[in-house]
C-alpha cells in the first residue's frame, strides 16, 4: 500500500514541478493542463501495470516538467500573438521564438531593427505639423562646416529645410509601412514555427 | 577512407529530412485520428503508434490539442471515466472537419504525384 501512497507521491511532486514552471499562464488553463497529465499518468500506470520501471519509467518517458512546461508555454504565447493582431502581443511572441530557436533570434534582431526606422520616421509625420522647425532633413548653416540633421531637434533647426512638408507623407507612408512590415513578418514567422513543431522529437523508425 | 564518411552522412541527412516530412503530415494524422469519434489524449498516441509509424511524445501532443482548439479545429470536454479519474476528450469541429477533408484531398493528390514520378525507381535494379 506505501508502493501506492509513493507513486501518487511522485506523481504529485511531478505536476508540482509542472505547475510551477507554467506560472505564466492563466489559473484556468494551469489547471486543465495538470489535470489531463494527471489523468494520462494514471492511465499509463494501469495499462503498463507489471512492466519494469513502473512510475519513474512513465515520468522519465514524459521529460523532465521543465521541458514539457516549455511546450506548452511556447504554444500558448504564440498561439495568442498569432490571434490577437496587437503589435504588444505579435512581440511578446517574437521573444518567446528568440528563446527557443536561433533563427526566432535572427526574427527578434530582425524586427527591432525593423521599428527602429519605422518608429521614427512615424513620429517626425505626426510631430512636422505641431513643431515644423525643429523637425525635417535641414542643413544647418549656422555651424562651420555646416551640419546635416535628421529627426526631431530639441531647439529649433535654423537653415535650409530639404524636405519642407514631404517629410509627412514620406514618414507616414515608410514609417507606417515598414512597422507594418514587421509584424507581417512576424506573424508569417510565428504561423511557420507552429507548424513546423520545431520541438517535437519524432523517433525515426528503422525498418 | 571517403566511401563510408560520406555514406554516413547521407543517411544523417535523409534522416532529417524525414524528419521534416513527418513533421508536416503530423496535423493531418491527429486530425484524421478523430474523424471516426472523440478521442483522449493517449489514445491518440496509441493509435498514431498503431496505425502509422509517427511516434509523438505527450510533451507535443498536448500542446497540439491546445493550439487545434485555440484555432477551432477541436473541441474538448471532460467526460468522467470508469476508472475514476476524468478524461478530456477530443472531438473534430464543423471547421474541423472541412479542414481534415481538405487536407486530406491535398495529401491524396500530392502522393499520387509522388508515386508517378517515383515510378522509374522501382525498375532500378539492384
Amino acid at each position: 500500500m506505501s508502493n501506492n501512497e509513493e507513486t501518487l507521491a511522485a506523481i504529485e511532486q511531478y505536476l508540482k514541478r509542472l505547475r510551477k514552471s507554467l506560472s505564466h499562464l492563466r489559473e484556468t488553463d494551469t489547471a486543465d493542463i495538470l489535470q489531463e497529465l494527471r489523468s494520462h499518468i494514471l492511465e499509463r500506470l494501469e495499462s503498463e501495470a507489471g512492466s519494469s520501471g513502473g512510475i519513474s519509467a512513465i515520468l522519465a518517458s514524459l521529460g523532465t516538467p521543465e521541458e514539457m512546461a516549455s511546450e506548452y508555454v511556447t504554444e500558448n504565447i504564440l498561439t495568442a500573438a498569432a490571434s490577437s493582431r496587437s503589435p504588444w502581443m505579435i512581440m511578446k511572441g517574437v521573444f518567446r521564438l528568440a528563446s527557443v530557436s536561433l533563427a526566432g533570434f535572427a526574427v527578434l534582431v530582425g524586427s527591432l531593427m525593423g521599428y527602429l526606422v519605422g518608429l521614427p520616421l512615424l513620429l517626425m509625420a505626426l510631430a512636422k505639423p505641431f513643431i515644423p522647425d525643429h523637425v525635417g532633413l535641414w542643413i544647418q548653416t549656422v555651424t562651420m562646416p555646416h551640419s546635416l540633421f535628421f529627426g526631431i531637434s530639441i531647439e529649433a533647426l535654423q537653415g535650409r529645410d530639404l524636405l519642407g512638408w514631404w517629410i509627412v507623407p514620406l514618414g507616414l507612408i515608410v514609417g507606417l509601412g515598414t512597422i507594418l512590415l514587421v509584424l507581417k513578418f512576424d506573424l508569417w514567422c510565428i504561423r511557420r514555427y507552429q507548424r513546423q513543431l520545431a520541438d517535437l522529437k519524432l523517433i525515426a523508425v528503422t525498418v | 577512407m571517403g566511401k563510408p564518411a560520406t555514406s554516413a552522412l547521407s543517411a544523417a541527412a535523409t534522416d532529417k529530412w524525414e524528419i521534416q516530412v513527418r513533421k508536416g503530415c503530423l496535423e493531418l494524422a491527429v486530425l484524421a485520428c478523430l474523424w471516426d469519434r472523440p478521442l483522449y489524449g493517449l489514445e491518440v498516441l496509441r493509435k498514431l503508434e498503431a496505425d502509422s509509424d509517427l511516434i509523438i511524445t505527450e510533451g507535443t501532443v498536448y500542446p497540439l490539442f491546445s493550439r487545434l482548439k485555440a484555432e477551432g479545429l477541436v473541441e474538448s470536454e471532460w467526460v468522467e471515466g470508469e476508472s475514476g479519474h476524468p478524461r478530456k476528450y477530443y472531438r473534430l469541429s464543423q471547421t474541423g472537419r472541412r479542414r481534415v477533408r481538405a487536407m486530406a484531398a491535398a495529401w491524396s493528390r500530392l502522393s499520387h504525384s509522388m508515386d508517378r514520378l517515383l515510378k522509374p525507381l522501382s525498375k532500378v535494379e539492384r
